[in-house]
């Protein structure tokens, strides 16, 4: 993939605004990602837009909204920021557009609570939250394959806010050891409160250009060097759909169209609505043996000044629940070599994994332009 | 007790299920062309494609996969029953469902055999629910 690169950054952290709509965060941090790339609105013709949970957001009301008459627009039906950035390379490779601005805002925090609040299909059993329950569902069936302890677990909170007291625009940076994680009270057994992400309000905009564009920008351009999916539709008719294993087959495919191995990735940015998603993630792409993530993250290897430096954002459990988008601002920050005390020294490449639930799976990846 | 909704016994799709459920059979539809037995309910099969389907009353067993525990409960309804599980279950004859389970969470793991039974929870709706099969078979 050698075609688009990320020109511009930005973001909206207030919460709560009085009297602001989704679209309203969605609208500051486009004004902020225009200004990093030093562009003008008429700049901008193409707009790809995230749908938030509550339908908000969709192209047709942000076009309007930000006062723009693209070349070309649209807003997926799951748009979480892997999958949006694909359909931007897509549409500036086609020739529809080139320069793309990508919107997404949410007043989830303060309109909406948790997850418990979305999605109780299963409500007749008892299963609330569907975000809270298939973590756990998931995380007892990795200690059931691997002997794994809460403590495995409960690592990947540890060492991301730890990340986290080195970001000043996290939301949560208190210090929190293995200890007070193990004091916590189950939310759903086998997982605890802060295994699960929370709902914030915020919004966040990327601008993506073709590389002949990108050269010329304030900013070092940050290149979508590779990109990958899979679709596991079937979801639950798959054998063991829940262990996430399929996300080898994408890293690896992700990683071919960079022309890279895992040992090039700097740092890697892992969804996290909930810490098993990186357990699993790290272990189906290959970065971790079955079953040892959570040594290996304990171990310090993720935490700053490990090999492996993991959601140096915090992630969205600890810094903020923003759909994938924020890890990509942190991906393009630390590139740009802008991340101050928790800046990864010299880091040139990074990948993003995400997944929606357990039914598609998406990997970037992204090299500075130096 | 604040309600939940319930699933529709009059649903076109899934109404057959929770009837059948208050009729003490787990029942779901076998693809009149392959014998797939799908589960949600679907007006075709997503094996072969076709339409034709019927009914089938299941075993009723199946494997715990995994487990949810709820020692508090997230909502008014279910206060009474805390702690309880909700697992993950692979039936024997193939779909995977959730449901409760009436054991006491603490006696749960991850490869048990479970059995359904059923609970009328309104007017022509049964909801399976699951119990551990001793090991012995009894």
């Amino acid at each position: 993939m050698d075609q688009v690169a990320i020109i511009g950054i930005g973001v909206e952290n207030a919460q709560a605004v009085q009297g602001w709509r989704p679209e309203d965060y969605a609208t500051s941090a486009a004004r902020a990602a225009l200004s990093d790339a030093a562009l003008d609105k008429q700049d901008i013709d193409g707009l790809i837009t995230c749908k938030t949970l509550s339908g908000a957001g969709t192209d047709i009301v942000m076009g309007r909204v930000l006062g723009l008459n693209p070349d070309y627009s649209a807003t997926l039906e799951y748009g979480t920021c892997n999958f949006s950035i694909h359909l931007a390379a897509m549409v500036i490779a086609a020739g529809l557009a080139s320069t793309i601005l990508l919107t997404y805002g949410t007043d989830q925090g303060s309109n909406g609570g948790d997850f418990s609040r979305y999605g109780n299909h299963e409500i007749h059993h008892g299963m609330i939250d569907p975000v809270g329950s298939m973590a756990a569902l998931m995380f007892r069936r990795y200690q059931h394959l691997y002997g794994a302890t809460e403590a495995d677990l409960g690592a990947v909170c540890v060492a991301q806010r730890r990340w986290a007291m080195l970001h000043p625009n996290a939301v949560h940076r208190d210090l929190l050891t293995i200890e007070d994680y193990l004091a916590q009270p189950y939310y759903i057994a086998p997982v605890r409160r802060s295994d699960i992400a929370g709902f914030h309000d915020g919004g966040a905009a990327l601008i993506i250009t073709s590389l002949d564009r990108a050269r010329d920008r304030p900013h070092v351009p940050v290149r979508v060097a590779g990109m990958a999916q899979t679709a596991q539709l079937r979801n639950l008719a798959n054998p063991d759909n829940y262990e996430r294993r399929w996300m080898g087959g994408v890293c690896k495919r992700g990683l071919a169209m960079a022309g890279m191995d895992r040992s090039d990735i700097g740092l890697l940015m892992i969804q996290d609505p909930a810490s098993i998603w990186v357990l699993q993630m790290l272990e189906a792409m290959g970065f971790a043996e079955p079953g040892d993530a959570g040594r290996l993250i304990a171990a310090g290897e993720t935490s700053p000044g490990g090999r492996l430096p993991l959601n140096t954002s915090g992630g969205q459990l600890s810094e903020r629940y923003m759909w994938g988008w924020f890890h990509i601002v942190e991906i393009v920050r630390q590139l740009r070599g802008n991340c101050g005390v928790r800046q990864v020294p010299g880091v040139k490449t990074a990948m993003h994994a995400s997944t929606m639930v357990a039914q598609k799976g998406s990997v970037s990846v992204f090299e500075a332009m130096t | 007790m604040t309600a939940i909704p319930l699933p529709d016994p009059g649903d076109p799709l899934s109404g057959p299920h929770w009837r059948a459920g208050a009729e003490g059979r787990l029942a779901m539809q076998r693809c009149d062309a392959c014998s797939h037995v799908r589960w949600p309910a679907a007006n075709s099969c997503p094996e072969c494609l076709t339409h034709g389907s019927t009914w089938t009353t299941l075993s009723g067993r199946g494997t715990i996969w995994s487990f949810a525990v709820y020692e508090t409960a997230l909502h008014p309804a279910f206060a009474q029953l805390c702690p309880y599980a909700v697992a993950l279950i692979r039936l024997d004859e193939g779909p995977m469902v959730h449901g409760r389970i009436l054991d006491p969470p603490d006696k749960l793991a991850c490869g048990q055999a479970v059995l359904a039974e059923f609970e009328t929870v309104a007017e022509n709706v049964g909801i399976a629910r699951y119990r551990l099969v001793p090991a012995d078979g009894a």
